[in-house]
């Protein structure tokens, strides 16, 4: 198969320097915490010790006397100018609380108070001298006691701490559990974990009561948005800027909200000044609402005698924390878009249900809640496997979707764009030597080591064009497009100019934009500048989210592009007296297709619009500048899926299991993935090898712990553990590469392919090492000490 | 209770990429909030504040050093690079070539920490071997890369200096 690319390809495809490079090297990129402003006003929170209490008063005389103190706001005054958290319609509503603690606090580490200083250590000291008076109630801690009737409550305005119970059936999933040769089942547990960027979320808001508009700088993924509606008395205007991000992975969308909407009203009553916060480490850790997957899944899966899974159940549970402000507990969706995973199952039981809890609040994190899925159905896999005396990788074989069933609709309406899993599978086993790798591992085995193997396999649904097909529900049984747009525009020396309406946050998309418009025009990247828009000029955009700038960016460029494209020949049709129709764009001009006769430099034409318009006839638009909103050309509306792509990979694990301390160490780590054309192979690369260390410290280090009180346990980055280098392996990496039909270029989306697939390796691995002692993991993150006690139990039998 | 946090302001003298300035500051002020306010250094970029990410790293007389662990008052009379030292003018050093060169970076959050100790290792150590380049790659968190193309990116470094 040839890659459909519609021009001459000089960069796409290439591992080109990427654009973006010199500003951030160079430490010139602007980010939040790097704009001041005159009179900036800085804030800073009081934060509740307890997991659940009623709130009985207020003290903040002495706080409001410190010189340096502009203004102090308590939770119960900010709640008689705001609105709840969530106000979006679906199943979330009423399951919020205010940006701050009015009357009660649901998790330890929730704002009650909030000062604006001059200065953030004035802030902070001010803070402390806020007196809460607090009535201590039960903490709701442990999910599977939330469930039940006789539970405290997080929400007096519910009956229950059950925030839904969904059922999905697909085939006749009792009949064919009834009728398999082989169940094997287990529950897992993964842990509460987060994406954690390096550089925090933040904020600066100004509200200008006179000229009656709100501003609000943020590092959002989402810029454009408003949030008028959160406020009792709303500005007549807002607008949600952007400035470059460090780091996100999904973490920087609503988790921003309580902040915007705390420092706006700071804001508006300190006369319009500029006021300032940014979350520290601790506060991120604590309570910024970005905690995910803190999951409790029952799995069974049905088998005939030769290996086929004709039957999947799988239960979950997941504990959202203490508030739905944030779209989190939508990521129990996004596992129906690829239910069955790379297999052909048509008998499938989806159960889930989730509760509040008095823990921080859970956000989007990178993988959107594919990752524990994949977890579940890879590890049954691999059950099956050995009670059928099969290999982990014969077993995927036997089940796979084959290349010639694409596109394959899932049971749950989902079509897979594109694939051949069974050559990825096959790639990543020859690259991996797995027969020597296997040799290997018995060898060591007889020695008495815990060596492990693993060969799982995951399937990245990219592109996310609408919240469709499954989200439905979830949005009330409304649906919504995510457009993106682009805009370029050329100057009369010939050079581009492009325009993205999200901030820089790192993974790549400047750089492509120029490889792609640089090839579409047929000059050099030199002459390509792409800057990013901070919002104010705004054109439909969701930003960076669901693995989709691939896809849905390089739509808006080719459109962008064949907009001014178009208008340049038209152009040129009149200057040379030719029909449109006998000309083309090639190597930065206009010329007669087949490349004879005179040629017209781009920039030429882009003067003589600029200069001479009294040259182009009345029809002709004279502006060399073009903005073009992409939007999938499908109906909404339908139970179809909300993601173009499905990308999909192999990994490959060796691991060893130290018996005296229950350390894993990763020995080699294999990786061939399918993400369609590559744009930029080193940008690919880039996106697999970060998804792999979050997929590791998921698995092995990170976990936020909470105490029998709801007390967290995990505020530093010495109890929250990020992997560092020593932990991670580096990974060796094969490219496979089927070109999507359905998206522009032949691209699949990329960037969270590697997280949905590593911790099902990890885990696979750490159980095949374990298998001899006879003992199983179900908790998903092997570390140490969990790997330890079970070796000492297995000891102990 | 009167918190009166101005009380131990005092003067300093420090030298920030070639240039000596003198300033007041609070005695609980950090190296790092110093050098990003006041200075406008901003490239120290402060992830953590409690000393375990690396971002903040400078060079402190020719040390790594992390700035949000020491005091501004502590950098009296001494010397401090940044970031902003590195380039001349728009022309990158070689580690930041490198790095380019070798996609090193994604957000760049955590970039110029890394490149700070990773410019004092080859200055030490200008054939470093792999476990010397762990060593001071292990002190500093990366959230979006893994750190292999990180690796790369301070091998090109040591070849491109060697080089040079
Ligand atoms: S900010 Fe200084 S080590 Fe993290
Ligand atoms: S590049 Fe983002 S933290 Fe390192």
């Amino acid at each position: 198969m040839s890659i459909p690319v519609p021009f001459k390809s000089k960069y796409v495809g290439q591992s080109v320097k990427r654009v973006e490079d010199p500003v951030l090297l160079t430490g010139r990129a602007r980010h939040i915490d790097d704009l001041e402003f005159p009179g900036m006003l800085h804030v800073a929170f009081l934060r509740s010790p307890h997991a659940h209490a009623k709130i009985i008063s207020f003290d903040v005389s002495a706080a409001s006397a410190l010189p340096g103190v502009e203004c102090v706001l308590t939770g119960a005054e900010l709640k008689e100018e705001t609105r709840p958290l969530n106000t979006m319609p679906g199943i979330a509503s009423g399951w919020s609380g205010y940006a701050m603690a009015a009357d009660k606090v649901r998790y330890a580490g929730e704002a009650v108070a909030a000062v604006a200083a001059t200065s953030r250590y004035i802030a902070e000291d001010a803070a402390e001298l806020i007196q809460v008076e607090y009535e201590i109630l039960d903490a709701v801690v442990d999910p599977e006691q939330a469930a039940l009737p006789e539970s405290a409550l997080v929400y007096e305005n519910q009956e229950s701490n059950v925030l839904f119970e969904r059922n999905y059936t697909y085939g006749e999933p009792d009949r064919a559990m009834k009728e398999a040769d082989l169940v094997v089942r287990e529950n897992y547990r993964f842990p509460r974990v987060s994406g954690n960027p390096l550089e925090t979320v933040g904020v600066i808001a100004r509200w200008d009561s006179v000229a009656d508009e709100l501003t609000c700088w943020t590092n959002t993924q989402s810029p454009g948005g408003s949030i008028r509606g959160s406020f009792v008395n709303p500005p007549g205007r807002d607008q949600i800027t952007a400035q470059p991000h460090g780091g996100s992975f999904g973490t920087k969308m609503g988790a921003l909200l309580k902040y915007e909407i705390t420092a706006a009203l700071l804001s508006r009553l300190c006369d319009g000044r500029h006021v300032k916060y940014i979350e520290d480490r601790m506060e991120h850790l604590l309570a910024s609402s970005t905690h995910a997957w803190d999951r409790r899944y029952e799995a069974e899966f049905g088998f005939t005698s030769d290996g086929r899974c004709t039957v999947m159940k799988v239960r979950l549970l997941n504990d959202v924390g203490s508030s739905c402000e944030n779209s989190a507990p939508s990521m129990c969706w996004k596992p129906l878009v690829m239910l069955t995973g790379p297999y052909k199952v048509q008998h499938f039981e989806y159960d889930m249900a989730a509760v509040v809890t008095n823990k921080t609040p859970e956000g989007a994190y990178r993988g959107y809640g594919v990752p524990p899925h994949t977890l579940v159905i890879e590890r049954l896999m691999d059950k099956a496997a050995v009670a059928l005396g099969m290999d982990a990788a014969e077993i995927r074989q036997h089940n796979f979707i084959q290349p010639d069933e694409f596109p394959y609709k899932t049971p749950t309406g989902t079509e897979y764009d594109s694939g051949d899993y069974p050559a990825v599978l096959q790639l990543a086993l020859e690259k991996a030597n797995y027969e020597g790798l296997k040799a290997e591992q018995q060898r060591r085995r007889d020695e008495g080591r815990l060596v492990g193997l693993s060969v799982v396999f995951g399937i990245e649904p990219g592109g996310v064009w609408a919240m469709t097909g499954p989200f439905r529900d979830w949005l009330g049984g409304m649906g919504a497009i995510n457009p993106e747009s682009a805009a370029i525009s050329i100057s009369a020396e010939g050079t581009f100019d492009v325009e993205l309406f999200y901030a820089l946050e790192g993974q790549g998309q400047p750089t492509f934009a120029t490889q792609i418009i640089a090839d579409y025009f047929g000059v050099t990247m030199e002459s390509v500048r792409v800057s990013q828009s901070d919002a104010r000029n705004p054109a439909p955009s969701m930003g960076p989210a669901g693995s989709r700038q691939a896809v849905v960016l390089t739509f808006a460029l080719i459109g962008a592009a064949d907009k001014l494209a178009a208008r340049l020949i038209r152009v040129a049709s009149n200057l040379l007296q030719t029909p449109a129709d006998q000309l083309e764009i090639a190597d930065g001009s206009v010329q007669l297709k087949g490349g004879q006769g005179p040629t017209l430099p781009l920039g030429q034409i882009a003067a003589t619009m600029t200069f001479r318009p009294d040259l182009l006839p009345d029809e002709i638009e004279g502006n060399p500048q073009v903005t073009y909103t992409w939007r999938a050309n499908r109906p909404v509306d339908t139970e179809g899926s909300p993601y173009l792509s499905y990308a999909n990979a192999c990994h490959v694990a060796l691991v060893e299991v130290d018996r005296a301390t229950g350390q894993t160490s990763i020995e080699r780590y294999v990786i061939a993935d399918d993400c369609g054309t590559r744009l930029n192979p080193a940008m690919v690369e880039g996106q697999v090898q970060g998804g792999v260390a979050q997929g590791i410290g998921a698995t092995l280090f990170e976990e936020y712990v909470y105490d029998e009180y709801g007390q967290p346990q995990s505020v530093t980055f010495a109890d929250y553990l990020m992997p560092s280098i020593y932990e991670v392996p580096m990974t060796e990496k094969h490219a496979f590469v089927t070109p999507s039909p359905l998206t522009a270029l032949g691209v699949k989306g990329t960037g969270e392919g590697a997280i949905h697939v590593t911790p099902a390796a990890i885990f696979c691995a750490v159980n095949d090492a374990l298998a001899p002692l006879g003992v199983e993991l179900e908790h998903a993150n092997a570390k140490p000490e969990r790997v330890w006690q079970l070796i000492q139990q297995a000891a102990n039998i | 209770m009167n918190v009166q946090s101005d009380l131990d302001s005092r003067q300093v003298t420090v030298t920030v990429n070639g240039k000596q300035e003198s300033l007041e500051v609070e005695g609980r002020t950090t190296l790092a909030d110093m050098l990003r306010q006041e200075f406008h250094t901003q490239g120290v970029r402060v992830g953590c504040e409690h000393g375990v990410c690396g971002s903040c790293t400078i060079l402190f007389d020719g040390e790594p050093m992390r700035a949000c662990l020491l005091l501004a008052v502590q950098a009296d009379g001494h010397e401090i690079k940044t970031i902003e030292s590195m380039a001349d003018g728009n022309k990158l050093h070689e580690i930041q070539e490198a790095f380019s060169e070798k996609h090193g970076l994604q957000c760049g959050f955590c970039t110029a920490g890394i490149i700070l100790s990773v410019s004092e290792l080859l200055e030490r150590c200008p054939e470093p071997t792999d476990e010397q380049i762990y060593e001071i790659l292990g002190g500093h968190l990366c959230r979006c890369t893994g750190y292999q193309q990180i690796l790369q990116s301070v091998r090109l470094a040591a070849d491109m200096l060697l080089e040079k």
